[in-house]
């Protein structure tokens, strides 16, 4: 294996994802990376104010103070169907991002579909959403409702 | 009580009479008569199966049939599938001592007159000899619907609670009719409850229809094992399903795809099928003994030439597929394959990348960190067709050198079912621990390459040359 052009390698990331944002995305929205059979991971935008400071805390119980909503952290999902997910439309909010500074950034979904699983660690390391923004920081999988990719900006084609 | 017409067949076997030709009838001692057909054949007992027309007919099909076939067999066993309705006169006539029936074969069940009838004429057009065991089954089916209705209307009124229709079916659509519940084994189980009184009730019609007869040339089929190496790292080890990877990469054929074609078309047989311990994905290479897999051959027309000269074969033929131990099993063995799953343990090496500089006392501690549990929730790449679940899982053994500063090679042993690429770079961090959080939590581990070492399983079964697991230490 050593023969091999070991520099020549690209990353798991830039092998199996393709980088997208949003159709119209400012830069309090989220960035995806986007698995070919149809999964897709929901980070934090490069471009995310957020990042220049202090991430305190990331709260899923997005709507607590009107008693509405869902503690996106506490869903179970079952069987292949992924059933009990939350249903999500572009704008429904994920998560509430709240920094040392006491500013708060809600961060919507950003594309239609069914919610899988949310990054738990957030809970415990807020801040690997700014240290580790690509990796152990997602936010949130997602099942997208049907080819939503092909509505959004392909930032790999960019890079 | 009307008389039942029979054929110069059964009127010699079991009736016990040569067959008169025109009308004239003859009595027998307790008054029932018996009524000599006319030109025809046809028989209340055999419906004509047995008439030796009807016979060569059949036999010269099945002669043309194995004529234009390609089976290197000698031998066959015949099976014969009898109309049902014939079934229940058999077992009718079993209860009823009025019928006068003196013959020498009264008391000779009909399957074996009837395989008598055909043994010859068989044996005579096809040139193949009737035994009790061979490889190659000759079934031929008889069937004749003409008494399907009034044997059910009749058995139904003496054992009315056989022919009930279940529940699920009745709320079909269309419900089938009543006749369908009339099979064979129905037939058999009411005959034990048949009392001479209701046999004596039952009407002997005449058929006036021939049966149809139909009929299957089957070999048994031959089930081969082996192990197989894969050296490309674009080829998929099993047909490319659009539903995983849309759009990626050029492919032409599998794995199993090539070894199946190549083994059906030196055996013809109809259909192939490929089962292996486990898969590897398409950019990983199966490398050392192999990994075992069998291909089950269905109805094969040539028996194989040496396996050795085969195995030869494919490994010219293919470049970056090796198969070895290759031999033929029976099916139990070819079953062992898929037993047992979740014990067996394999062998990878792993080319790493990581982006802080590798630390060598790190990679030496490795070793020591093993064997240990991993929890691995449903990986990325694969969370569209299965369920979330998080599974434990097994590394028993891991041992890592360095190649530059910032490569490495990890050798490890892990339970099978484990995840290895997710063990390596975390999978967003959902496969804990990772190999990062093992080595260096703030470094991010990559997987460049992957490689199958090993997969721990005896086989080909009994083969003592073949994979045996490895105790203690690693296996090279």
């Amino acid at each position: 294996m050593v023969e091999c052009a070991i520099s020549s390698h690209r990353s798991s990331l830039d092998r199996n994802f393709t980088r997208f944002s949003p159709q119209d995305a400012t830069d309090e929205d989220a960035s995806f990376l986007a698995h070919p059979s149809g999964v897709i991971v929901v980070i934090l935008s490069s471009r995310h104010p957020a990042l220049a400071k202090t991430i305190n805390q990331v709260d899923f119980n997005v709507n607590k103070k009107k008693h509405r909503g869902v503690d996106r952290s506490q869903q179970t999902v079952i069987g292949k169907g992924k059933k009990g997910g939350l249903q999500l439309l572009p704008v429904t909010r994920l998560c509430l991002i709240k920094c040392a500074d006491g500013s708060e950034y809600p961060l919507r979904a950003g594309v239609k579909g069914t919610l899988i699983e949310v990054n738990d660690r957030l809970l415990t390391e807020p801040t690997l959403m700014q240290t580790s923004r690509e990796n152990k920081g997602f936010i949130a999988l997602i099942m997208p409702k049907g080819n939503e990719t092909k509505d959004m900006v392909n930032e790999s084609d960019s890079l | 009580m009307a008389g039942m017409t029979l054929c110069s067949v059964c009127e010699r076997q079991v009736r016990g009479k040569a067959k008169v030709e025109g009308g004239a009838s003859t009595s027998t001692a307790d008054g029932a008569t018996t009524t000599a057909a006319a030109a025809s054949e046809a028989c209340a007992l055999c419906f004509g199966t047995l008439n030796p027309q009807f016979v060569a007919r059949v036999a010269a099909d099945v002669g043309r049939a194995v004529k234009n076939d390609f089976y290197d067999v000698k031998d066959f066993v015949l099976s014969l599938n009898m109309p049902v309705s014939l079934i229940l006169r058999e077992e009718i006539v079993k209860m009823r001592d009025d019928l006068g029936f003196a013959g020498t074969l009264a008391s000779v069940p009909f399957r074996i007159r009837a395989i008598d009838a055909y043994i010859g004429a068989l044996y005579e057009a096809t040139g193949l000899r009737p035994t009790k065991c061979s490889n190659l089954n000759l079934t031929i089916t008889f069937s004749n619907d003409e008494f399907l209705k009034p044997d059910c209307d009749f058995l139904q009124d003496h054992f009315p609670d056989e022919f009930i229709m279940p529940a699920k079916k009745m709320r079909l659509a269309e419900p089938p009719p009543i006749e369908s519940l009339l099979t064979k084994v129905k037939v058999l189980s009411i005959a034990s409850r048949l009392q001479a009184d209701v046999a004596k009730k039952f009407n002997f019609e005449t058929p006036t229809n021939n049966c149809v007869s139909s009929f299957e040339l089957s070999r048994d089929p031959i089930f081969l094992a082996g192990r197989y190496c894969k050296f490309s790292r674009n080829l998929p080890q099993s047909p490319w399903t659009a539903d995983d990877h849309a759009g990626s990469g050029i492919v032409g054929g599998s794995v199993s795809e090539q070894v199946c074609q190549f083994l059906k078309q030196k055996s013809l047989a109809d259909v192939t099928r490929f089962t292996a311990s486990g898969r590897e994905d398409i950019d990983v290479r199966m490398l050392g003994e192999g990994r075992p897999f069998a291909v089950q051959l269905v109805n094969p027309r040539k028996k194989l030439p040496e396996w050795s000269t085969i195995e030869q074969e494919i490994n010219r033929t293919f470049n970056d597929i090796r198969v070895s131990f290759l031999r033929q099993v029976t099916r139990a063995e070819a079953d062992i394959l898929k037993i047992g799953e979740e014990e067996k343990r394999k062998t990878y090496t792993a080319l790493c990348y990581s982006s802080k500089r590798v630390d060598p006392a790190m990679l030496a501690a490795l070793q020591d960190k093993a064997p240990l549990e991993l929890k691995q929730k449903t990986p990325v790449r694969v969370l569209k067709r299965r369920p979330l679940i998080e599974r434990p899982r097994n590394i028993f053994q891991m041992h890592a050198i360095p190649i530059d500063d910032h490569h490495f090679q990890l050798r490890l042993t892990t339970q099978a079912g484990t995840y290895v690429k997710e063990f390596v770079h975390g999978d967003f961090g959902r496969t804990r621990p990772s190999l990062a959080d093992l080595i260096d939590p703030e470094s991010e581990v990559d997987i460049l390459e992957l490689d199958v070492e090993m997969v721990d399983l005896e086989w080909p079964p009994g083969n003592i040359t073949a994979q045996q697991p490895v105790p203690n230490g690693l296996a090279k």
